[in-house]
């Protein structure tokens, strides 16, 4: 079985929770606060992911899909387990159609949206074709390039002026209501909630001793980086335009004002490619292994590509409009479908954990 | 045996005539071949077969023809050519001849002729059915020469040669230890092309050797006329443009790669060796990098990167830049390019493509063409690429500035046949700039880049140290780390015996 | 193989498809470096953009130079139209072109004078929304029409647009991106303002060369402008909103033998400003302005080597400064009565649930009749080269 290090897991992790969020702004409801916000969220979640690793762990290392057999038995675990896959290719498809949306609008205009869709799903095929493995061997590189490039636009954008911390105050200014509304429910949802995959790829880690370290610094990594990211935004736009902005990252980086480096815009496209790329690859896979296990096959190829397809045909087909995308985003999927199935169920496992020990016990 | 292989007519039969009639036989309308008549004081008879132009004459004259015709017996024969061999360049073919080099006998006809064309001369006697094998091969050599592929400023001014022997030589004289193996195996139902795998038993990747061998004793093919094609016969992956095995013509830089653990494959009849496994890393690593100071190295090595990188995707920026994100281009640049480019009639696209075909064109009649007439080719293509193109209004100047740039970022690598590679992507990463911008140019790189995670040269990952990324490997990679710093060989490849070096090696002045 | 044949079908796709889609060519654009916004008839809006033709512009080589000789000349071509909607306009006006337009390379966004006094904030949506445009221009009012201030004729630029973008850039007076303007415009407690720009001769008098120069800034209330401060005002407004990077001081000396004055670069000028409630339930503000010169023009006989006489040069430094900043304040608080300075903002900030209690809903009013404190420390780092001011024996001054 394909093996991936810790090192690899935590960058995949990390890059995945970063996610698209590096260019559309993470709980921007949250205005000014939006940092604050992302800092709650980040400590809340990573208690969320610890809670994913421990039921992992305490089932013996059994996948998601796995969780609800077991627990449940066959006839009420079976189609409970089924709601993941889809849902992941659902998430999928989402990315997919982040991509879309965000291209024709910032640097390729005119491009039919399903070229870009259709020819980046090709390429996250043609790497989950090799297996986890690439993936993460690929996350394990991309991580410290996304760092070198984090710290390339602060740099320029710092040394062009474009930072007034000023437009940072008053720090909750609005009362605690808005940065609570931004973490419940889709700050923490949203990134670290769909963290729930990593109990499938934490399978796939080689060495699992230390892997609670590993994984909570990834998810602390990436959540603070959120966060920075956020502070960096709304002190270079002001929070108006920060709030106003579809992508205010990308805003951001056209702000840069240094006579070489006309626009940064280019640092943007690295981070969107890469990190859905990560952020999909991871997904269908997971969505793949879902497939194979409750199916029953050999190898998880024909299920990639399987859910490869669902989740195009699912993104061309599910919204018309961005701003319709983002509303169904911020309203609906929140709460009717990712509470339950990242918090709810998981809930009911880890409850129930103690009480299959104690059957299991009892028969012998 | 004997009477089964005289059965089957793949022997001798003893009778002087017939047997000669049989070697005539099978070496008919070959006029290179000559037949020496000898007889012994007892007045048996035989025959000398050799190839002329193959053999040593005068060594066959004094070594042999003069003590056959003083012998007694045919008992002495075998007594006076094993010290006729001595001290001449034979060599044990077979591995399995107890007469180690000089002198072997065998019995099947096959296997006599085979030796007869790889220089050896043949003796017969009469009333004999063995074949007795001289070896007093020798021809016309090239000499040891500068390698005309990987010239240094620094370093040794050897390089292999085409006679296997040399090469071997070159090795041997640098790595002066029993411990180096040299083991032999032969390819080519035809050519029979001798070939040498190279390591050293302590150092080596465990199980590599046996991967090597089993790899190439695979290959059934008529000939094997250069390494490249054991190269291409050996590969993990054949479809892909990347090289994954090195070939050099440097003795020092195969020898390196012996210490860190990998075989060298040596094939006769070219001077470029293999060395495998073959990473990506490498191909950015002159040799050169670690006899220079390793602060200028570093440097070096970071140019190379940036010029790789250059190579490849230089062209597609520009023309990504220039049809899609013209905001990306500073304000005033843009209105200079605009300015160059008001009479070019083409789209930047194929403005691109022309240009850079032609100068790949200009750059492969640059090697076909006849060493007289290569100047004035030159000058002539850099005139039309250049100046006259540009005056006539058919490309843009800002073109002619990011191909000739490209032109020579594309030379920038130490091992030629990546640059190839680098070469041929570029192409396809034009098509993609031109029709998706930079989001093509990303998308391009990483689909290269998935290709490269998946490529692996005999199990080692392509891309180690970097993906996957082994921290301490690291120190040969971007940066050349000092000598009195790497004290262990390159995790990778290096694993059976790690330490290279003692510690606290850094030189330090004495205290006074 | 499969490799292969992705590539393949990479590369005829490609082929087939870049026909269309959104590549174009540089020389099939039309690069716009700036944009101009005036009033038209019947409530439409004029748009004008400066074109930058290529062509005249040129490489050194290509062009010889031939067209860079006469001063009047300009690469830049000025094309308006006027419409119902900034959208509108920029279609119609693309209707008389060959060639695309292309926005992202316009710096300097420009609204006439009486655009300006009738709000300007239908007209700003376009350019915070449209893909192409740069929230980083640089936002100005003309002192007349804003196509005058395009067709202005440069002399160190090709482009006028070169010449503003680079007079804003050098800070002279306080300018403004739009992405300023905008949150200044939408942030509560503070009012934008931009800087004016006027055509003014080269020389005094008629002089047939004309230079382009930013003279003051717009006070806006909403998006509406409602009045101007002069020079030394704007100046002031520079001093408050720290954003002061270069400047000359110069005071008056009124003692010794020899009148004169004396004047001082800035080096280094660092204005906080804190916010009180003051004892009254006022809001006060104080602003502590800390100034770094160097002396490098001295016309009076004082000797500044004399400890005391730099002191009291220093004090009539901060008197000055005190002048200028008092005065752009009172300006804005009494007859303009618009806080282009943010002290709304900075009391938001400092007082967020004092804010909104008992000051957002009738700020207007309560800006004006806030307090303000000024003071001033002044450090003079250098005397310049020389010591000494030029010496005339005393006996000269003495026969006068």
């Amino acid at each position: 079985m394909t093996q991936i290090s810790k090192y690899e897991m935590f960058a995949l992790l990390a890059l995945f929770q970063l996610g698209t969020t590096l260019i559309f702004g993470f709980s921007s409801d949250a205005g000014r606060d939006a940092w604050i916000a992302s800092g709650i969220s980040t400590l809340f979640g990573a208690g969320l992911v610890l809670i994913y690793l421990f039921i992992f762990k305490a089932t013996g290392g059994l996948t998601l899909v796995e969780w609800f057999p077991w627990i449940f038995g066959k006839w009420l675990g079976t189609p409970l387990a089924w709601l993941f896959p889809l849902l992941f290719i659902y998430n999928a498809a989402r990315i997919i159609s982040d991509v879309r949306f965000l291209f024709p609008v910032t640097i390729l205009n005119r491009t039919p949206d399903w070229i870009i869709g259709f020819t980046f799903l090709g390429v996250v095929i043609y790497a989950l074709l090799g297996g986890i493995e690439v993936i993460a061997r690929l996350a394990g590189f991309f991580l410290p390039l996304i760092y070198i490039s984090i710290m390339l636009e602060v740099t320029l954008l710092a040394s062009s002026g474009t930072f007034h911390f000023a437009n940072l105050l008053p720090v909750v200014g609005e009362g605690w209501g808005r940065i609570w509304k931004a973490v419940w429910p889709l700050g923490l949802m949203q990134t670290f909630g769909e963290s729930i995959e990593f109990a499938i790829i934490w399978s796939y880690v080689g060495q699992k001793k230390g892997l609670a370290l590993w994984t909570a610094g990834g998810t602390l990594l990436a959540g603070f980086s959120i966060a920075l990211m956020d502070l960096l935004a709304v002190s270079g736009l002001g929070e108006m335009a920060f709030q106003q902005m579809m992508y205010p990252a990308f805003a951001l980086l056209k702000l840069s004002n240094i006579n070489y480096f006309d626009n940064l815009d280019a640092i943007g496209i690295i981070y969107l490619v890469v990190n859905a790329f990560i952020k999909m690859s991871v997904h269908l896979f997971s969505a793949a292994v879902c497939l194979r296990y409750l199916i029953g096959g050999k190898s998880e190829k024909p299920m990639v590509v399987t859910a490869s397809l669902m989740a195009l045909f699912v993104s061309m087909t599910m919204v018309i409009s961005f701003t319709e995308h983002l509303q169904v985003a911020k309203q609906i999927i929140p709460y009717h479908v990712w509470v339950p199935m990242f918090l709810v169920l998981p809930g009911i496992v880890l409850l129930a954990l103690p009480v299959r020990k104690w059957i299991a016990g009892l028969k012998t | 045996m004997n009477s089964k292989a005289r059965e089957d007519g793949t022997g001798l039969t003893g009778k002087l005539e017939e047997d000669l009639a049989l070697f005539q036989g099978k070496m008919e309308r070959c006029s290179d071949v000559e037949y020496h008549k000898f007889t012994l004081q007892s007045g048996k008879q035989g025959y000398l077969i050799f190839i002329a132009g193959m053999t040593d004459d005068t060594r066959l004259q004094m070594e042999v023809i003069d003590p056959l015709s003083r012998m007694e017996s045919e008992q002495d024969l075998s007594g006076t050519l094993k010290t006729a061999g001595n001290g001449g360049n034979a060599k044990d073919l077979s591995g399995s001849s107890s007469d180690a080099g000089q002198l072997r006998t065998e019995m099947e006809l096959e296997q006599g002729l085979t030796g007869l064309c790889k220089g050896d001369t043949i003796a017969i006697l009469d009333g004999c059915r063995k074949i007795l094998l001289v070896s007093l091969s020798k021809w016309e050599q090239r000499s040891v020469e500068e390698p005309a592929s990987e010239p240094v400023i620094r370093g040794a001014r050897d390089g292999f040669t085409e006679s296997l022997q040399t090469n071997t030589t070159l090795i041997r004289r640098r790595l002066a230890t029993p411990d180096l193996k040299v083991e032999s195996i032969q390819v080519g139902t035809l050519s029979k092309t001798d070939m040498e795998l190279v390591y050293l038993d302590s150092v080596v990747m465990p199980g590599l050797v046996d991967e090597v061998k089993q790899r190439i004793q695979r290959i059934v093919i008529d000939t094997v006329l250069e390494s490249g094609y054991i190269e291409e016969l050996i590969c993990d992956n054949p479809f892909s443009v990347f090289p994954q095995v090195i070939n050099t013509e440097r003795p020092d830089r195969a020898v390196s790669g012996i210490v860190e653990g990998k075989v060298v494959i040596l094939v006769d009849n070219t001077p470029f060796v293999l060395v495998v496994p073959g990473l990506f890393v490498e191909t950015l690593q002159a040799s050169e990098d670690y006899y220079q100071n390793y602060i200028f190295s570093t440097m070096t090595r970071f140019l190379r990167l940036g010029l790789a990188i250059g190579a490849l995707v230089f062209p597609s920026i520009y023309i990504a830049l220039t049809t899609f994100h013209q905001e990306m281009i500073p304000a005033s640049l843009l209105l200079s390019i605009a300015a160059s480019r008001e009479a070019v009639p083409f789209p930047a696209l194929i403005e691109a493509i022309l240009m850079e075909a032609s100068f790949e064109g200009l750059r492969e009649a640059g090697i076909r063409l006849p060493r007289p007439v290569g100047q004035a080719v030159s000058i002539v293509g850099a005139l039309v690429i250049g100046q006259a193109a540009v005056q006539a209004g058919i490309v843009s100047a800002t073109l002619v500035i990011v191909v000739s740039f490209t032109g020579i970022a594309s030379f920038i690598f130490p091992i030629y046949s990546q640059g190839l590679a680098f070469r041929v992507m570029r192409f396809p990463m034009m098509l993609l700039a031109g029709s998706l911008g930079l989001y093509g140019i990303f998308l391009g790189l990483l689909v290269l880049l998935i290709h490269l995670v998946k490529l692996r040269s005999f199990g080692v990952p392509y891309l180690s140290p970097i993906i996957p990324l082994q921290a301490a490997g690291l120190k040969d990679v971007f940066v050349r780390f000092p000598w009195w710093s790497m004290k262990e060989r390159p995790l990778q490849t290096g694993k059976a015996n790690l330490r290279r070096m003692k510690g606290n090696m850094r030189p330090r002045p004495p205290k006074s | 193989m499969r490799k292969a044949a992705i590539l393949l079908l990479i590369a005829t796709m490609s082929m087939s498809l870049t026909a269309c889609w959104s590549n174009r060519e540089v020389n099939d654009i039309a690069i716009v470096s700036a944009i101009g916004i005036d009033q038209g008839n019947n409530g439409n809006i004029r748009l004008s953009l400066q074109l930058a033709v290529p062509l005249l512009i040129g490489t050194g080589s290509s062009q010889g130079g031939a067209g860079t000789t006469k001063l009047a000349d300009t690469s830049g071509w000025v094309v308006s139209e006027e419409g119902a909607t900034v959208m509108e306009t920029y279609r119609s006006i693309q209707q008389k072109l060959p060639r695309q337009i292309f926005f992202s390379h316009s710096r300097v966004i420009i609204v006439g004078h009486s655009m300006a006094e009738s709000g300007v904030s239908q007209v700003l949506d376009f350019f915070e929304r449209y893909r192409e445009s740069q929230m980083k221009s640089y936002f100005a009012v003309s002192a007349t029409t804003a196509s005058d201030v395009l067709n202005y004729l440069p002399k160190f630029e090709r482009l006028s647009s070169e010449v503003i973008f680079e007079e804003l850039k050098r800070r002279v007076l306080p300018t403004v991106r739009l992405v300023d303007f905008l949150n200044a415009l939408q942030s509560e407690g503070v009012e934008p303002f931009a800087p004016i720009l006027e055509i003014t001769a080269s020389e005094n008098g008629e002089s047939p060369y004309k230079n382009l120069v930013i003279s003051g800034s717009a006070v806006f209330k909403e998006d509406k402008m409602i009045g101007k401060l002069d020079d030394n005002e704007a100046r002031g407004l520079h001093w408050v909103l720290d954003t002061v990077k270069e400047g000359v001081v110069t005071i008056e000396i009124e003692e010794g033998r020899r009148k004169g004055r004396i004047s001082a670069e800035l080096e280094k000028v660092n204005v906080s400003r804190k916010m009180k409630i003051g004892e009254s339930g006022k809001m006060e503000v104080r602003l502590h302005a800390d100034v770094s010169a160097n002396i490098y023009e001295n016309t009076s006989d004082m000797d500044l080597e004399i400890s005391e006489n730099t002191k009291s040069v220093i004090d009539l430094f901060k008197k000055q400064i005190e002048n200028r900043i008092t005065g752009s304040i009172q300006k804005v608080q009494r007859e303009l009565q618009s806080d282009i300075f943010g002290f709304g903002q900075s009391i938001y900030r400092r007082y967020p649930l004092t804010w909104k209690k008992s000051y957002r809903e009738q700020w207007d009013t309560l800006f004006s009749e806030m307090e303000t404190k000024i003071d001033v420390d002044v450090r003079v780092l250098r005397n310049g080269l020389t010591n000494k001011t030029i010496k005339i024996s005393d006996s000269e001054v003495e026969q006068k």
